[in-house]
Order: C-alpha cells, then sequence, then structure tokens
C-alpha cells in the first residue's frame, strides 16, 4: 500500500478578488521507504504540496491518503494526532525553540506523545543526538549553533516520534551547499537505515541529485517525462 | 524536561519580553495594593472619627430618641430630652454590671448664641468632661489646647472665623433652659480646630465642659442628654448594645427603657455619606481594572503575535490549538504570581512605611483623608486585589491568547520576506 496518496488534488488561495491556483490537480502516490524530492522552480507549489500532505492546510478539492487513511475531512484534533504520531517535519528556518537547548528541542514533540516513558524518551534522544553528530552540543541554545547543526537539531526532533513520512521543505535552502548535502545525506542515512520515508522539496540541482525519486512541478501540476535519478516511476 | 519548563524557560530567556507584561502587572499590583489600602483607610478613619467625635460605640438616651441622628436634629428647644438622675443611675449601674466600657463620655448637647465683640453666631455645642480623651482622637486643633476646665470651649474654624475670635479671648454664651429661660454664660476659647474628617459631611460644633452645658440648658450636674459609650470594638457595637438592653429588661426597674443605638445608627447621615463614598470609589477601581485590562489585552496581544513562528511550530509538531494556547497562558500566569505579587508586596512596604506616621495633607484631599491622614494595612483587602488581579489577568489573557492559536498552523509559519 502506498503511504502517501494525492488525487486529483487543487488548492487555491483566495485572495479577495483574484483566486491563485497553487495546485491544479496533483496525482501522486509514495511507497513506504522512498527518498523523494519534490522539485520545481519557486512559486510552482511546492511547499503548499507538502503542508497539504502534512495535514497543516485542507486542499480545495481532491483527495489525499496517508498510509490508507483519507485526511481532508479529518478533524482538527485528529490532525493534530497524525502530526503528532504519523509525521515529523523539517523547516527552511529551523523552527526551533529558541529557548530550548538541543536536547530540549528534540525531546519537546514526546512531552505531548502518550506512552512514551520518562527513560524511553531519555534513551531516543539521546541516540538521535548520537545520530545527528550534536552529542557536544547537547546543552546548547539553537542561536549558539551554525546553521548546519541547527538543520540537525531540526532532523532529530522530527524523528524522535518515529514517524514514518518526514516532510522537509527546503531544508537546505538556509545552508551553503556543502552543508546542505551534509544534511540530505544525513536524512538519507536515516532514510536506508530506519526506513523512513522523506519526502523534500528543493529546487537545488545537487540536491535533487540526491533523491530516489524526483516529482517535478510546474505551475501547481505534475511535469511529466523529467528525468530523475531513478525516473519519475520507480 | 517537563511541558512547563518551556513557559518557564521562555520567561527567563527571554527575560526582557517577559519584563514588558511583567512590569505592567508590577504596577498594577502596586497601585491596587495602594488604591485599596487608601479607600480602606479612608472609611476606617472616618468611621474612627464617626465614633470618637459624636457616636461612641453604642449611644444611651433617653427613651423613644432612637431614631435622632445628630445631624438630622431640628434644634426644636422645647422637645429637648433628657437623662433624668434616676434614668443616669440606673444607666451606669448597668455599664459597670454589664460590660466594661473603656471610657463613658456623659454628654450634653445644645443649640447656643455665640457673642463676641462684633458678631453673633449660632451653633451647636456638645458638653462633655473635660477630661474625656475619645473626642480629642478625632478632634484636630489647629490652635491652642483641649478643654481641662469648666467654662471652656473648643470653637471650629468656622466659628472662631464668623465670631473674629482668637484662642484665649473670652465668648459669650445665650442659650434657653429647658423650662425656657434664658441664660447667658462666658467661655474662655482654649482651642480651635475640628473634626476635619467629618468636615465633608458639614459637622459643625463646639466642644465644651460638661458643666457649662450644663448650665446652659438647666440641668442639674448629675443629668445628660445622652450618655456616649466606648467599648473600643467597634465590630462588637451591636452585640454590646443587645447586652444592655437585656439588662434593662431584666431588671424590670420602673420608667421607660433607655434608647440604644450603635455608632451606625447614631452617625446614620454621615454612615450613608461614607457608604456612598466608598461605592463611589470601588466605582472608581472597577473602572481602574477596566483600563487595566485593555491595557493588558493590547500588551499581551502584541507578544502573542510576535511570537507566531513558535505557535505555528508547535502546531506543526502535533501540539493542539489549547496546548498551545495553555503554555502561554502558564507563561502569564507565572508573570502574574511573580511580578503581579511582587507588585502587590511592593505596594504593601509603601503602606505599612507610610502608616508609621501620619501624612500632612491640605485642601482639598484632606476632606477625604484629614489633615492627619493615617494609612492602614489590611491584609485581607490585599490578598483580595491579589486574586482580583490574577483573575482579571487570566480572564483577559485567555482572549488574545486563543485568537493567536486559532489561525492555520500554515498561516504560522509562512516565510515572512
Ligand atoms: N497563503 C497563501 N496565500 C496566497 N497565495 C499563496 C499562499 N501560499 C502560497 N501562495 C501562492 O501559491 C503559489 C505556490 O506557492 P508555494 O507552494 O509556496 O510554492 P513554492 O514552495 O514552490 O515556492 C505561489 O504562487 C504563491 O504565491
Ligand atoms: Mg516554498
Amino acid at each position: 500500500m502506498d503511504i502517501v496518496c494525492v488525487q486529483a488534488v487543487t488548492k487555491d488561495y483566495d485572495l479577495g478578488q483574484t483566486k491563485v491556483h497553487a495546485l491544479r490537480g496533483i496525482d501522486l502516490s509514495i511507497q513506504e521507504g522512498e527518498f523523494i524530492s519534490i522539485a520545481g522552480a519557486s512559486g510552482s507549489g511546492k511547499s503548499t504540496l507538502l503542508n497539504l500532505i502534512g495535514g497543516l492546510d485542507y486542499p480545495t478539492s481532491g483527495e489525499i491518503r496517508i498510509n490508507g487513511e483519507c485526511i481532508n475531512n479529518l478533524h482538527e484534533r485528529e490532525l493534530n494526532r497524525l502530526r503528532l504520531n504519523t509525521i515529523g517535519f523539517i523547516f527552511q528556518s529551523f523552527n526551533l525553540i529558541p529557548v530550548l537547548n538541543v536536547y530540549e528541542n528534540i525531546e519537546l514533540p514526546l512531552l505531548i506523545m502518550k506512552g512514551v516513558s520518562k527513560r524511553e524518551r531519555k534513551e531516543r534522544v539521546m541516540r538521535l543526538i548520537e545520530a545527528v553528530g550534536l552529542s557536544r552540543q547537547i546543552k546548547q541554545r539553537p542561536s549558539e549553533l551554525s546553521g548546519g547543526q541547527r538543520q540537525r537539531v531540526a532532523v532529530a526532533r522530527a524523528l524522535v516520534t518515529k514517524p514514518r513520512i518526514v516532510l522537509a521543505d527546503e531544508p537546505t535552502a538556509n545552508l551553503d551547499s556543502v552543508t546542505g548535502l551534509e544534511i540530505i545525506d544525513l536524512m538519507h542515512d536515516i532514510n536506508k537505515a530506519e526506513g523512513t520515508t522523506f519526502i523534500f522539496s528543493t529546487h537545488d540541482e545537487k540536491i535533487i541529485k540526491r533523491a530516489d525519486r524526483v516529482i517535478y512541478l510546474e505551475d501547481g501540476l505534475v511535469k511529466k517525462g523529467c528525468p530523475g535519478k531513478s525516473g519519475e516511476t520507480k | 524536561m517537563r511541558l512547563a519548563t518551556l513557559a518557564w524557560k521562555n520567561l527567563c530567556v527571554e527575560w526582557r519580553r517577559a519584563l514588558n507584561v511583567g512590569s505592567f502587572l508590577f504596577f498594577a499590583g502596586f497601585f491596587m495594593a495602594l488604591f485599596t489600602c487608601f479607600i480602606g483607610s479612608v472609611k476606617t478613619n472616618m468611621e474612627t472619627a464617626v465614633i470618637n467625635a459624636l457616636a461612641g460605640e453604642v449611644r444611651l438616651q433617653p427613651a423613644g430618641m432612637e431614631k435622632e441622628d445628630l445631624f438630622s436634629l431640628s434644634g426644636s428647644w422645647e422637645e429637648i430630652n433628657y437623662l433624668t438622675e434616676a434614668e443616669m443611675e440606673r444607666a451606669e449601674k448597668a455599664l459597670r454590671e454589664r460590660i466594661n466600657p473603656v471610657e463613658v463620655v456623659k454628654r450634653v448637647r445644645h443649640n447656643v448664641l455665640f457673642i463676641s465683640d462684633t458678631e453673633e453666631v449660632g451653633g451647636m455645642i456638645l458638653g462633655i468632661d473635660p477630661k474625656a480623651v475619645s473626642y480629642r482622637k478625632a478632634l484636630t486643633l489647629t490652635a491652642g489646647r483641649y478643654l481641662e476646665n469648666d467654662y471652656e470651649v473648643i470653637l471650629t474654624e468656622t466659628q472662631a472665623k464668623n465670631l473674629e475670635v482668637q484662642v484665649g479671648d473670652t465668648l459669650g454664651v445665650l442659650a434657653q433652659t429647658k423650662e425656657g429661660y434664658t441664660v447667658d454664660s462666658a467661655l474662655t476659647v482654649v482651642g480651635i480646630g475640628s473634626v476635619d474628617l467629618l468636615n465633608l459631611f458639614g459637622y459643625n460644633v463646639a466642644y465644651t465642659d460638661l458643666r457649662s452645658a450644663q448650665e446652659l440648658l438647666g440641668l442639674t450636674e448629675r443629668e445628660a442628654t445622652d450618655v456616649i459609650i466606648y467599648t473600643g470594638d467597634k465590630k462588637r457595637a451591636l452585640e454590646t448594645k443587645q447586652q444592655l438592653a437585656a439588662y434593662f429588661s431584666e431588671n424590670g426597674l420602673p420608667g421607660p427603657t433607655p434608647a440604644l443605638t450603635t455608632w451606625e445608627q447614631t452617625g446614620g447621615f454621615i454612615m450613608g455619606g461614607i457608604n456612598f463614598l466608598s461605592i463611589l470609589f470601588y466605582y472608581f477601581t472597577a473602572v481602574l481594572l477596566f483600563i487595566i485590562s485593555i491595557l493588558l489585552i493590547n500588551i499581551i496581544s502584541m507578544t502573542v503575535l510576535e511570537r507566531r513562528r513558535e505557535n505555528g511550530t508547535l502546531r506543526a509538531i502535533g501540539f493542539g490549538r489549547m496546548k498551545v494556547a495553555w503554555l502561554f497562558l502558564q507563561e502569564i500566569q507565572l508573570l502574574v504570581g511573580f511580578f503581579g505579587l511582587l507588585g502587590i508586596v511592593a505596594g504593601s512596604g509603601v503602606v505599612l512605611s507610610l502608616g508609621r506616621k501620619p501624612i500632612e495633607f491640605g485642601l482639598p484631599i484632606s476632606y477625604l483623608t484629614g489633615r492627619h491622614f493615617v494609612f492602614h494595612y489590611d491584609p485581607v483587602r490585599v490578598f483580595a486585589v491579589f486574586c482580583i488581579l490574577y483573575g482579571v489577568t487570566m480572564v483577559v489573557a485567555f482572549f488574545p491568547v486563543y485568537r493567536a492559536t486559532k489561525v492555520q498552523p500554515v498561516e504560522l509559519l509562512k516565510e515572512e520576506k
């Protein structure tokens, strides 16, 4: 079964007089464990698509299924649960909580998760801190970290709840190209090791090349016949 | 880490931001504590003045005089009622056997005509034992001294001015006895002063010695128009009154039972005024609180708006709307718990240190405060103020916080360009 299934999804933004058709009929399906890039120029609808998949917003029409469950008509509370348990987010500008240190930022989602004991919380956080290579920065706050280190914290935070899907909207856009590639490689390693599905958007060619599969967006539509690393359909 | 840690860290690390709301809560607490103690003190001081200057805790009068209020006294010469020697004896016995008053003041009140070299002015006199002390606590002298001997008078400033007399001058007094004869007397002006806390209510009487007043009304040395009983406990005035009444009914002595009134009844007119004044004050406080609320809503709205991104991040991670709101409210709770309390403690400190000695006030404030204002610290009131500040802050904070968390997470996460 596809972990993500998007069918005929459109999204309009109402700007009073005019309507922006951000997505104009998207169909795609993503299998569990894929490492997939959504590519396209700025304004092509990448963020909009990721937000819809992540349940941060509702589509205008069409259907989105996560793990077989249609999320279009989910109640806000159920979307919260979905975001907490099934999906992890990584943002372009990191979005860490400035007053919390590395450890606490990573631990944060676990605080509202049911059934995770204190000990398990600690284990998970420590393991991820090691995995993203921040063992020495554990007590530092985001303002004391470099951009790359911040994004590593964000990666760890996204993974701490053991989500099945991680959505990353231009995770490298605020990083220099070397650091950006390091982050993508880190994500890829985790993808290979844990089987977590990664969907990240980018418009950087070098980053795109790291993906197992690429979906190109253009003006709110999936562009057919563009070569990805392993082709459009896998 | 616990969730509350996030609220706590937000305050400690971002202390400048916390100070925004915090300093406001500090000043709100400070002024509310100060203000409530001021209102309480004005009321207490006025009540004390009513008791000391005219009512005692309980007043005893001839039968049928329950309704008489010193301020609504018509001053009719024919209707003068007084306690006869027998009644007085009985009253004194009752006081001795039933209660143990701090001070008992036999009093004769009368309307007279003051005559100086240049002027004639009508006025009310209160004749009391020159050794009485309670009245001194209420009466502020601007010149001279309190009563010490017979044939002395303390005039109010207005009377002294109208009569054009000064301390040391002798004043002629003309009055009608209870039998209707005209008598005259000569009193030495030993002091000038008035119960300035009651000026607002037009309380304007001259204090003289009991003997002179008795002569002017044609009473014997043992007779008086009323007896003012000081027990030192105004809260138990009603109880004291009932004890006395019980005594009179148990000891079925001949003659009608004397009239007994508590200070609240005796000074009914003034007490009405004082109560009106405190209602006015409370209204004012409510308006103040309303203004505080509006400002608070604004400050909190701004702070919460500044933190859209944090809000959005938490929502994206899976925090529910109410959970995020609760986090913000926890911060505000800590703020009001700390800064609000700090303000109230500071306000209390100011009240306590100001209360150590009387504060001098001039007109027009002295209408409310008296010339020597004594600040009373009232912990119960102050605690109530803290609870109100706390409650209002939390209720008022809820709206901007809830509104801020109602926004869709995408909107909150949108990159500012
Ligand atoms: N909240 C919004 N309101 C109005 N228009 C929006 C909003 N978000 C995105 N858009 C528009 O939708 C289109 C797609 O935007 P977006 O998904 O952010 O593209 P990308 O992430 O690929 O740059 C753009 O034209 C953008 O201006
Ligand atoms: Mg985008």
